[in-house]
């Protein structure tokens, strides 16, 4: 009897992802601005572009390869702020947004998200090789640039967009096949063992 | 005071544990087969084999893709140290360290998990037997007291657990690493047997093997156990029954029996003792709910609370004959506090294997059996005993780290694409038994039970420390001779605890003077109770434990439900 629904809570999970594809296929036809229905919990407008457009930089679309806004990326920074940060750390990262902006327009008199592709691109790769005048004062956190990239990278892989369309996905694998060729589409596993 | 409203028929048994955990789960499963009525006791809550609701999540179906938010670790200071245990999907496991309060006289990591099950929800799983090397090993090095029992005395009895629980490893034929009743072990990958032929080349005493685990991986498990599915998210509670653990084995088979009576939320207080018999007549237990407090009676009691929490029950147990704690006629209870040191060795990156890939997340790697000091050819100068290498080969994926500069597309290929293959080995060294590391009750700082808190004073010492530089060095020395790039030698913080191996708190021996226990886990001066979880532990050897207390507390068990009916007991 145990046995049978624990088989059943494995059949639900798979339904769900299942589900998801649906889903997904929903989302990835958002354009780059349109978030209609949808409001931040704790960005502005402004900040919710410039963060949308950071995001997008850092791990774009690549050809039929879904990016860091197809997975609603974004969305997740905002809520983690908005729900997980602690309120210190929430005030630092909207501090750090605020900063960006006022140095990407000092550069280029506009906000990132109306930059064309390579000033945008011009812009992050100078932030990543600064020294790092982006975090507010008093912080030893390391580069805001690693920090910001390595919490959007975690986000893209553990979505449900980048663990099951961009990286191989594998829930119940069954067997354990010691040594095979790699993958058609060069991808890796997404969950960690 | 104590009283029951029920009549004293109603709360009498003919046993009583207390404890689910690895050790309890068994002692539960022998007497009930034994046919003894037997009370089983637990101070968490309940948790029936499929309960694991976090089994199947996914990052992106859970609060913050499964990271706690600071405000969450503020509960878990001393549990997270670990830095593998408590995350979204098992924090239900473990106990706040808010509400369970301890005392670090010396830095101790004591890592509990309170509810039915205990821990043999989230162990590490892996199961070796000891040998002889071990068992002799105090009598030998003149260290503490000598077992009271040998190889032969357990033997039969791994045969008969590993046999139940389902135990997958390879045979390898050693006299000081016995071979078991193995079920098919689980493969190396191609990095890792690149290393095993290496190592065999390089070194006449050294093997690599695959971890041996208690995983089912061959189909039939008893009670619909099913096979291993390679998931690797077995702290999260197995849905399959695939590894071992209380909940999905030992508990359901004592529950079969119909003599299983289990009590969820109960905290023993204390073991009553009777003057004119010199024997325990039962338990008196506080609901952790309600705090409303109980008397259960029974014959006997098996205590497997954990190696701390069994001897803190025996220590807060006092009565005219044992004004220090039950069975406490060495001064030896509380003392002799063992872990293994681990949070030691080296990793490294092969060039090869580029086209090869691997399927499934294998709950397991790889074991090196202990190779120093085990026979004269063997000998170090520096330390006695020794260490095994847990470890593995596998092949790096999104979350190793990147370039500092990188983004953009090339970034993102990078990381979708296979790393570098990677192998580590992982040191796991024995820690002798030293009579000042030591646990005591505090009564200055009572928990929300009124129960004395636990002061913690124990200290990895010269052997220990001597040992560790050897198990780095040796690590990185096997690396470069398998041929490896960017050996790195490492070493974390590791104090005692982090290991959550804790063991002999109520040792057993020979001479009731300087020991607890005797040859049948059995109190010296009290003897029908019974000690045999990691408490009763003489030595630590270097392999995982939790083998031998199944071992030990069948043997236990049986032993006490035959004395019992020949009124030995």
């Amino acid at each position: 009897m145990k046995r049978r629904s624990a088989i059943k809570l494995s059949l639900g999970s798979i339904g769900l992802c299942l589900s998801g594809v649906t889903f997904s296929t929903l989302i990835s036809s958002c354009n780059a601005d349109n978030e209609e229905g949808w409001t931040p919990k704790v960005f502005n407008k402004n900040q919710m572009r410039t963060v949308k457009a950071l995001v997008d930089i850092i791990i774009p679309r690549t050809g039929d390869v879904p990016g860091a806004v197809d997975a609603l990326v974004h969305r997740y920074v905002d809520e983690a702020v908005s729900d997980y940060f602690s309120e210190e750390e929430r005030t630092k990262f909207i501090q750090f947004v605020d900063q960006i902006d006022v140095n990407v327009k000092e550069g280029f008199s506009k906000p990132i998200y109306k930059l064309d592709a390579e000033k945008q691109n011009a812009f992050v790769q100078e932030w990543a090789d600064s020294s790092d005048d982006y975090q507010p004062s008093g912080s030893d956190d390391g580069h805001s640039f690693l920090i910001f990239r390595d919490f959007v990278t975690h986000a893209f892989f553990t979505s449900e967009v980048g663990s099951t369309e961009v990286l191989n996905y594998d829930p119940v694998p069954g067997e354990y096949l010691p040594c095979t060729d790699l993958p058609e589409n060069g991808a890796s596993w997404s969950i960690r063992n | 005071m104590y009283f029951n409203s029920k009549g004293k028929e109603e709360v009498t048994y003919d046993a009583i544990v207390v404890g689910s955990g690895i050790s309890g789960g068994w002692a539960a499963k022998e007497l009930c087969e034994q046919g003894l009525k037997t009370l089983v006791l637990d101070r968490g809550r309940n948790i029936k084999h499929g309960d694991y609701p976090t089994a199947m999540l996914e990052p992106w179906e859970v609060p913050n893709r499964g990271r706690l938010t600071e405000a969450e670790w503020k509960d878990y200071e001393k549990q997270r140290r670990t830095g593998y245990t408590v995350n979204h999907y098992t924090k239900q496991y473990w106990p706040k360290d808010t509400e369970h309060p301890y005392n670090e006289i010396k830095p101790f990591d004591w890592i509990r998990s309170y509810q039915v099950g205990g821990r043999s929800l989230l162990w590490g799983r892996h199961s070796y037997r000891w040998s002889d090397l071990d068992f002799e090993a105090n009598a030998k090095d003149g260290v503490a007291v000598d077992w009271p029992i040998r190889y032969a005395d357990l033997a039969p009895w791994y045969d008969y657990v590993e046999e139940y629980a389902g135990i997958s490893g390879e045979k390898l034929g050693l006299k000081h690493f016995p071979d078991g009743k193995f079920q098919p072990a689980m493969p190396l990958n191609c990095v890792e047997e690149h290393t095993k032929s290496k190592i065999a080349k390089a070194y006449s005493d050294r093997i690599v093997t695959v971890g041996r685990v208690a995983h089912i991986t061959k189909p039939g498990g008893h009670l619909g156990r099913g096979t291993c599915q390679n998931r690797s998210r077995c702290m999260r509670g197995c849905p399959y029954g695939a590894y071992f653990s209380s909940n999905a084995s030992t508990l359901p088979a004592a529950d079969a029996t119909g003599n299983m009576t289990l009590r969820p939320h109960s905290i023993v207080h204390s073991i009553i003792f009777d003057d004119e018999t010199q024997k325990a007549t039962g338990v008196r237990v506080i609901d952790a709910q309600t705090n409303e407090t109980f008397e259960y009676y029974s014959k006997i009691v098996f205590l497997n609370a954990s190696a701390l929490n069994s001897a803190s029950i025996l220590l807060h147990s006092t009565s005219a004959r044992f004004p220090d704690g039950m069975g406490n006629d060495s001064g030896e209870l509380g003392h002799n506090v063992m872990d293994h040191h681990f949070q030691i060795g080296a990793s490294g990156t092969h060039d090869g294997f580029q086209d090869k890939y691997f399927k499934g997340r294998r709950p397991t790697g790889t074991f090196v059996p202990r190779f120093r000091n085990v026979d004269k050819a063997t000998k170090q100068k520096d330390f006695i005993r020794g260490y095994g290498y847990q470890g593995g080969g596998s092949r790096e994926s999104w979350w190793r780290p990147a370039e500092a500069a990188k983004f953009g597309a090339a970034y993102k290929e990078e990381l979708v694409a296979p790393g570098s293959w990677t192998m580590s080995l992982h040191g796991f060294g024995e820690c002798l038994p030293y009579h000042e590391n030591k646990m005591s009750l505090n009564y200055d700082k009572l928990d929300k039970w009124g129960l004395p808190t636990l002061d913690l004073d124990v200290e990895w010492k010269e052997n220990e420390l001597a040992m560790r530089k050897d198990m780095k060095n040796q690590a990185a020395e096997m690396l470069e001779v398998s041929g490896f790039k960017n050996v790195r030698p490492w070493e974390n913080r590791c104090k005692p605890g982090l290991g959550i191996h804790e063991m002999g708190t109520a040792r057993m021996g020979r001479n009731p003077k300087t020991s607890v226990l005797n040859k049948w886990n059995q109190i010296h001066a009290v003897k029908n109770v019974f000690v045999t979880d990691g408490a009763c532990m003489t030595s630590a050897a270097n392999q995982n434990p939790s083998l031998t207390y199944m071992a030990l507390t069948a043997r236990a068990a049986n032993y006490a439900a035959d004395a019992l009916k020949k009124n030995e007991i």
